[in-house]
């Protein structure tokens, strides 16, 4: 696969059916500068804000995030700035809720379940982050309770926090929104 | 490029498109050649898209892998109004530059 045709998948598929072979053959015409693939990409997340559900994209950016905690655990060496990390990611789910409420005419339940999936896409990289635990710990007892009783726990409050962000972004939704007579 | 409403890419491609139909790349060519602004594939399409999705251009007959575009009436409308509304903006301002 060619760097033009890496280019091009960036953009969104619905797109890419409507105007692909046209950038595509203004790209062959094009130098491949920096400035350029910058400007394409730039194009392409353009279009994931604009056409994308806003679950994909909070839940996409959730996962980013959370797989960036190991960074920051392993460079801070802090619990605290693990736990403001962690929690900030939360805002993502508010904001999923809030945005889809907002984008679309979904009512406050389609909006905290578009939120629910986010975190969804969230929990895929907390359970990469697990994996990573229960391969160094193994079944070592952490206050009686072995590492997948903790990991479970964690992943069902992570999912029950979620739900009360999504509602929350859902509601705060409801008051920007003209009323309907 | 340089910042500022004659550097606005829709407005740039819907004056492009008043001298007739052209596809991607004839907009991109001649936008460079009367404004100097050198517009990115990515700018290029997201404009058009825009721009197609509020009903200012349409897709024309396709000719090979490039499909041209051309104003509808809704379009020559708006740019009809924006151009106004930057030539009122520029005498004001020149006016105003004669009393300095």
């Amino acid at each position: 696969m060619t760097w033009r045709e890496l280019l091009l998948r960036a953009y969104p598929r619905s797109w890419r059916d409507e105007y692909g072979e046209e950038l595509a053959g203004l790209l062959a015409a094009k130098r491949l500068s920096f400035a350029v693939m910058a400007d394409v990409l730039g194009g392409a997340a353009r279009q994931h804000l604009h056409r994308d559900d806003p679950w994909k994209i909070c839940g996409a950016g959730l996962l980013c995030w959370i797989l960036l905690m190991k960074p920051v655990a392993v460079l801070t060496h802090s619990r605290a700035a693990v736990l403001w990390f962690g929690s900030a990611g939360l805002l993502l789910l508010f904001g999923a809720g809030a945005w889809t409420g907002l984008k679309t005419r979904s009512g406050i339940w389609g909006a905290t379940r578009a939120s629910a999936k986010a975190a969804v896409f969230g929990e895929i990289g907390v359970v990469l982050l697990y994996l990573d635990v229960v391969r160094q710990m193994g079944a070592t007892l952490v206050q009686g309770h072995t590492i997948y009783f903790w990991c479970g726990k964690t992943l069902a409050v992570n999912m029950a926090f979620s739900l009360v962000f999504g509602l929350a972004g859902a509601l705060a939704s409801r008051l920007r929104r003209p009323r309907t007579t | 490029m340089t910042a500022g409403p004659a550097s606005d890419p829709e407005l740039l491609i819907l004056s492009s498109l008043a001298g007739g139909p052209k596809h991607g790349y004839a907009i991109m060519q001649e936008i460079a050649v009367f404004s100097g602004v050198d517009l990115g594939p990515g700018t290029l399409y997201t404009a058009i898209t825009r721009l197609v999705d509020e009903g200012w251009i349409e897709p024309a007959e396709a000719s090979g892998r490039q499909r041209p575009y051309r104003l509808t009436d809704k379009g020559l409308d708006y740019l009809r109004g924006q151009l106004e509304k930057m030539r009122q903006l520029a005498s004001f301002g020149l006016r105003r530059l004669r009393t300095v």
